[in-house]
């Protein structure tokens, strides 16, 4: 009940801080929504422990969605990355700033491009073996 | 003008809200996970982690955000990555709160900003000065995980689940900068000096286009960081919280001090067979766990392929406490790690047999080796003798050999099956007599020292050599000093390590009684084992002495030019190396002083083994092991012996009765063209002895 009625505090009035013009309120509506929200999650997490059932679907759930997820999350910056080296591509000799600064600037999006894509692959790995670890 | 930055650029009102309700989301979570695991940390046994506070606070800082515990010079490679991430995690964290504080407390609140001018530009500067260090981090990270692949480690779905989800979140970061910097146009760009150059090629882009990727990327930034905050409790991520517990709260008592079982005839359990019979710091202990291995690195079962790891003990231990509706550390999915860890294996099992086997328990040599490495303080040793307390004591189930050992000592006092009255025999062999610490409180005198001797000095005939070298260095130093004699007994330490708790205090007991009735304040011995338990062990019980090993007595001797000595027989033979005995050494930080005595020796060519001081290789012969078989193709003495002949030396000194026992054996089982002979200091010194004129 106090969990609920936290919530429901700061949830007016961060609408209150935000839409209505009141920015004074949103750190008072943030810490309500923490209170609420930090002291749900400590209320339940001392209570008897969740049925067996409801862990294991939550883990399968969670496996299922965080692979789509972890692409879904990456394509924007990845698109930004590739706009950059295309735009160091087009544009990089006719630049203002310079062609050395812009073709710097291709390098290090090719080098972000490269640490995403891995970084990527060790997470849909990790996925993957994780899902198939023999029980 | 002023350089400053709009915080929540290109997002509108609405979105802020989303974000703002989004961002509590993962904070309940972490809660949640915390507080499952809570739960289950005061269903174990009170103990009383509260004293000392502030020096507890400013250990923890130290050993943990400062690195003392994390960083060794023997792994720099470890110690680099570690500070990288942490250097790197820790900037992007603080400048993202520092962001927080100016949005939504100084500007709002108090229409005041700070993240302007020279700060504001240092903050950029630092910003994208942390996100490479974590970069270098994870990349070292990885290669080692994935490339290097030490034996010590194994990795999880977790581990590189966390270095991944960290390295899109950097990307992103500099991504999302670069796109800001390309659409405001801002003067102060170049301070960004990774996204910068990436901006500069932006800006022939379209504004709108770049507007609305900038829009997507913040969300997909945003939701990243939450996740991961979320995922929190449930990961190894989960280490600042439990590890700074951990160290925070660790146990202040001496290493070498195993507590004592209180009232133990009237306790209801003795030991523990299930997780509730740990101690709450115990089963928090095994929490903070963060899988990283070095615990295995100087433990010798597991370098000689026997089934105890330490690691896996803890992490087994901590599985079955997630089973029991925990959470564990590291584990992604239901069931993963379970080939490992156990974990997922279900809440019914039984603790000794289901959880832990039987083999671990007595595998472990109690060489606090692990203890001496774990970055985070866990304690294994006084775990695995509480499990053989309750295997010896609940569940009368002990290796056979064990049997003879515990009748021994309860019937004779010693381990050996040799009568009391024998325990002076070796005082015949002296030249000048030594008295008996009866005769002397007869006559109304007192000594300077109480000379241990100990079951192994006293009955063992290869120790007994020791014992009268001991002896007559403290005759030729003009001490005065006496035996108990057939009034001594074992100490306890083997009974008590071997997890025989009554036994153990029975014996303990009993020499504390002698002890006190003639009034002893300062106590000798030549015995590693010895020498810890009546120094760490037996104030518990009311025996509180003055204890010094004979190698802190005799180098102090030497120094203090009470002895000279000459050139002896052993050392004219060439090189001498120095096993620390892990009961002297690392338990109770005795290091020096042997070393100590070898330069001093005249002749004596020092040579360290690889594996010395604290990183010493146990002997094998600690925690009973002595007594027992030992599993396993390989043998522990063997391989420390290979270690000590590798250096060349003609001589291997120790100064532990145990270890010259094992260190004989594994001699003898060398098939080395050229073996190295075993010796005490003592006798080396007895050797090298000059008589004072
Ligand atoms: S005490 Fe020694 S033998 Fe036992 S687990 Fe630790 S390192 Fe291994
Ligand atoms: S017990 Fe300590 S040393 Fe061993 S893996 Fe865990 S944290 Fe590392």
């Amino acid at each position: 009940m106090k969990v609920a009625l936290l919530l429901a505090a700061g949830f007016g009035l961060l609408l209150l801080s935000e839409l209505g013009g009141v920015p004074a309120l949103r750190i008072v509506a943030v810490a309500l929504l923490l209170a609420g929200t930090i002291g749900g999650g400590v209320k339940s997490g001392l209570a008897a422990a969740p049925p067996a059932l409801f862990k294991s679907l939550a883990a399968r759930f969670t496996l299922a969605i965080a692979r789509v997820i972890a692409v879904l999350l990456v394509l924007p910056v990845a698109t930004a990355l590739i706009l950059v080296v295309g735009g160091a591509a087009v544009h990089g000799a006719d630049s203002t700033a310079g062609t050395a600064a812009v073709m710097t600037g291709a390098v290090i999006a090719l080098a972000l491009l490269a640490i995403l894509a891995a970084a990527v692959v060790v997470a849909l790995r990790a996925l993957r073996s994780a899902a198939e670890d023999p029980t | 003008m002023i350089a400053a930055r709009e915080i929540l650029f290109n997002i509108d009102p609405f979105s802020a809200v989303v974000l703002y309700l989004l961002m509590t989301l993962p904070a309940g979570f972490l809660a949640y996970g915390l507080a499952r695991r809570v739960r289950r940390w005061r269903m174990g046994q009170p103990e009383d982690r509260s004293d000392n506070l502030a020096q507890r606070i400013i250990y923890a800082l130290r050993m943990t955000v400062l690195h003392g515990r994390i960083v060794r010079p023997r792994n720099p490679y470890g110690s680099v990555m570690h500070i990288c991430i942490f250097g790197g995690f820790s900037t992007l964290l603080v400048g993202t709160t520092i962001v927080m504080i100016e949005s939504d407390i100084a500007v709002p609140l108090f229409g005041a900003s700070f993240l302007q001018g020279g700060f504001y530009l240092g903050f950029k500067l630092a910003m994208n000065l942390g996100g490479l260090l974590l970069l270098a981090g994870i990349a070292m990270a990885l290669y080692r995980r994935l490339v290097l692949k030490p034996a010590t480690q194994e990795s999880s779905a977790d581990d590189l689940l966390i270095l991944a989800w960290l390295a899109v979140l950097v990307v992103q970061g500099y991504t999302l900068q670069a796109l800001r910097l390309a659409l405001t146009h801002d003067p102060w760009g170049a301070w960004s000096f990774v996204s910068y150059p990436a901006a500069l090629a932006l800006r022939g882009i379209a504004a709108e286009l770049l507007g609305r990727l900038h829009q997507i990327a913040w969300w997909s930034h945003g939701v990243v960081a939450l996740a991961l905050i979320g995922y929190t409790a449930y990961s190894k991520l989960v280490h600042p919280f439990t590890a700074f517990a951990n160290v925070l709260l660790r146990r202040l008592k001496p290493r070498g001090e195993l507590d004592a079982i209180n009232n133990i005839d009237t306790a209801e359990v003795i030991g523990a067979s299930n997780l509730e019979h740990f101690s709450w710091a115990q089963l928090m202990s095994v929490d903070a766990c963060m899988h990283c291995g070095r615990c295995l690195e100087f433990c010798p079962t597991f370098n000689t392929g026997k089934a105890l790891r330490p690691r896996d003990f803890i992490l087994s231990l901590a599985g079955f406490q997630a089973d029991q509706g925990g959470v564990f550390s590291g584990v992604l999915g239901e069931g993963a790690n379970a080939g490992r860890f156990k974990h997922g294996r279900g809440a019914d099992r039984e603790l000794i047999g289901g959880v832990v086997s039987k083999h671990e328990i007595w595998d472990c040599t109690t060489c606090g080796a692990c203890m001496e490495q774990c970055p985070v303080h866990i304690e294994h040793v006084p775990m695995i003798v509480n499990l053989r307390r309750n295997l010896v004591t609940e569940q009368n189930s002990f290796p056979p050999e064990a049997q003879p050992i515990f009748n021994s000592l309860e019937r004779l006092g010693n381990p050996y099956q040799s009568v009391p009255m024998e325990r002076a025999a070796w005082t015949k062999k002296m030249d000048a007599p030594v008295a008996e610490m009866k005769d002397v409180a007869a006559k109304g005198e007192t000594v300077d020292y109480l000379f241990f001797v100990g079951c192994v000095g006293s009955f063992v005939s290869r120790n007994q050599k020791i014992t009268i070298a001991l002896a007559r260095i403290l005759q030729a130093a003009g001490l005065k000093f006496a035996i108990l004699g057939k009034e001594e007994s074992c100490t306890g330490d083997p009974a008590r390590r071997m997890g025989h708790e009554f036994l153990a205090q029975q014996l303990a007991m009993k020499t504390i009684e002698r002890m006190n009735h003639y009034n002893i304040r300062k106590v000798v011995t030549s015995c590693a084992h010895c020498f810890n338990a009546i120094k760490n062990e037996y104030p518990q019980l009311g025996g509180n002495y003055e204890v010094i090993h004979h190698s802190q007595l005799i180098e102090e001797l030497i120094n203090a030019k009470k002895i000279s000595l000459g050139e002896g027989a052993a050392l004219k033979q060439g090189k001498v190396t120095y096993h620390d005995p892990c009961y002297l050494g690392r338990y109770n930080q005795v290091f020096d002083e042997p070393r100590g005595i070898l330069a001093k020796l005249p002749g004596a060519d020092a040579v360290e083994m690889p594996r010395n001081r604290a990183h010493s290789f146990c002997c094998g012969g600690g925690g009973g092991q002595a007594f027992m078989k030992e599993q396993g193709a390989q043998r522990i003495n063997v391989t420390r012996v290979k270690e000590a002949i590798a250096t060349g030396a003609e001589v291997v000194a120790t100064s532990c009765a145990f270890c010259m026992g094992m260190f004989e054996d594994g001699v003898g089982a060398s098939d080395a063209a050229k073996k190295p002979r075993v010796l005490d200091l003592a006798e080396l010194v007895a050797e090298a002895l000059e008589q004072n004129p």
